[in-house]
């Protein structure tokens, strides 16, 4: 072992989650595993100096990595958007195609706009840690959801319950 | 009405049929793409980390060596150093050499091998091969010229039902790492190569690398048998130096990069190349203060190899190969650099090697707000 018990226990336990997180950030299961795995290794770099629970310092870590992963891709290769398997109709199949919609609409979102949603909706951050995450004022965290939003063709007040915001 | 927190919380489950595609996983360098869609079980993720941090320290033991001990900050800090800084292979296996060792061949912008561009992104594909999926393994040979590669498999032709294989890599008749390969053509270079396949290569030896077909991807994820149909194309890529590299034709307009927010936000700044030397470096200074994350952003518009440093320590490098735009950016927590001490001011530095147009560079800080910067 060359890791310290706590980060292995952190990985082993905590990791499942972040995993989902990247892959919301990448649209791309394996692009999600190896950006996890480069969030953990910078983490593990300052591992001895995190005192309090080091999830938010490895999510920080981990959107900073898409960052520099999204700069050098965006003009030239971010179309993460992959044409989902038909499902059979059912009775739901109008609401299924609106959530369908709304996922592939989200990956045609700029980079910057989408990790904003994923924190405030998937990771239920405030708005300021949002901002602290991506190293952005809170004014640019909720101009870039609005635009977000409002590309999704969603409405705010009806995606997010009152005592989430 | 949708929920996007319940639709996120379902897009990111592995057996959503949104998730993604399998094949990315030949984009996965060291991880076992034999389960890339889910994610790989916590201890092999645990197991793959331990690797790239031992990758990592064996790295700073040769900068160490050489002599160039302030990179030690900059790889303690997750920096990807340039490459003509870097001391030794990224997969502390072998030094990079400066060229291929195989037969000079002359460089030609947008030439192929077989459906894959010869040169791409950093990379020359020196190796390539086909075969039906129903043959089960594609394999090629060459001469080993850099330990620094990159591998892309490309498999289109697969029925409608399955969106990719999985596979593993074979060099020379080990299996190396696991991976996948769907009917999306891609040559996008992974950061941190591909240490499992260098690991197995010698510079000068002739390899032999395959790519294995295990199972597919059917619907909804479902892992299924692999299909007869499809072809499977296999590609290896050495490192090229970018002195070497043929850039495509220059177009008659460059634009200007845009500043992309963070020179922009509060207490930012925006450098701006010089407009009669692109190649001239561009400096600016800051108070480094605890308790703030800084963020440093390159973004040109022409090829060249860009790079910021903190009073002389590297930071971060772009390497650009096309008039395409992109950029790159890195933001630190003050206190995760050490050996910069609290309320010291700090030279930035930008140098664009090889630039022939504008590029920007940019430095923002904002007040860090979970304690650790």
């Amino acid at each position: 072992m060359v890791t310290s018990e706590s980060f292995a226990e952190f990985v082993t336990q905590r990791s499942a989650r972040l995993l989902r997180t990247a892959y919301l950030l990448t649209r791309d299961w394996a692009y999600a595993e190896d950006l996890l795995q480069t969030a953990l290794v910078r983490a593990w770099s300052a591992w001895s100096r995190i005192e309090a629970d080091p999830e938010p310092y490895v999510r920080r870590v981990l959107v900073n990595a898409y960052s520099s992963w999204w700069r050098r891709r965006w003009r030239h290769a971010e179309q993460p958007v992959a044409e989902l398997p038909d499902r059979s109709a059912t009775d739901e199949s109008d609401l299924a195609d609106e959530r369908r919609r709304v996922w592939l609409a989200m990956g045609r979102l700029p980079p910057r706009q989408r990790a904003v949603l994923v924190l405030r909706y998937f990771e239920d951050l405030t708005e300021a840690q949002v901002a602290g995450v991506l190293g952005v004022s809170v004014g640019t965290v909720k101009s870039q959801a609005s635009r977000a939003l409002a590309k999704l063709r969603l409405d705010e007040s009806l995606t997010l319950e009152e005592s989430r915001r | 009405m949708i929920d996007l927190t319940e639709l996120l919380e379902e897009c990111s489950r592995a057996d959503s049929p949104a998730a993604g595609s399998p094949a990315a996983g030949a984009r996965a360098a060291g991880s076992r793409a034999g389960s890339p869609v889910a994610g790989m079980p916590a201890g092999e993720r645990l197991a793959a980390v331990e690797r790239r941090i031992v990758r990592r320290r064996r790295r700073r033991v040769a900068g160490a060596g050489l002599g160039v001990g302030a990179l030690i900050v900059a790889v303690t800090a997750g920096i990807v150093l340039p490459r003509g800084a870097e001391p030794a292979h990224r997969s502390g296996v072998a030094a990079r050499p400066s060229a291929p060792a195989s037969a000079p061949v002359r460089a030609v912008a947008g030439r192929k091998m077989g459906p894959f561009a010869e040169y791409a992104n950093g990379y020359r594909v020196v190796a390539v091969a086909s075969a039906p999926v129903s043959a089960g393994r594609a394999t090629t040979s060459w001469t080993v010229g850099s330990t620094d590669v990159q591998v892309f498999v490309y498999c289109p032709g697969l029925p409608g039902s399955v969106s990719g294989l999985y596979g593993d890599l074979i060099v020379d008749g080990s299996s190396s790492t696991g991976t996948g390969c769907n009917p999306e053509l891609h040559q996008d270079a992974v950061e941190q190569g591909w240490p499992n396949v260098a690991e197995d290569l010698t510079v000068g030896r002739t390899a032999t690398i395959g790519f294995q077909v295990g199972d597919a991807q059917g619907p909804g994820s479902k892992r299924v048998a692999a299909p007869k149909q499809g072809t499977i194309y296999l590609a290896v890529a050495e490192r090229v130096p970018f002195a070497e590299f043929p850039l495509p034709p220059r177009p008659a307009v460059v634009h200007p990069p845009k500043p992309d927010g963070i020179g922009t936000e509060p207490g930012g700044q925006i450098l701006h190349s010089d407009a009669a030397d692109p190649q001239k470096t561009q400096t600016t200074k800051i108070i480094w203060r605890y308790g703030y994350d800084y963020s440093l952003a390159i973004l040109p518009s022409t090829p060249g190899i860009y790079t910021v440093a903190l009073d002389g320590i590297p930071m971060g490098t772009v390497e650009t190969y096309d008039y395409r735009g992109g950029g790159k950016g890195w933001t630190y927590g003050a206190g995760t650099l050490p050996k910069i001490a609290n309320g010291r001011t700090v030279t930035v530095t930008f140098t664009a090697q090889y630039a022939t147009g504008p590029w920007i560079g940019e430095v923002g800080s904002v007040r860090s707000t979970n304690g650790h910067g």
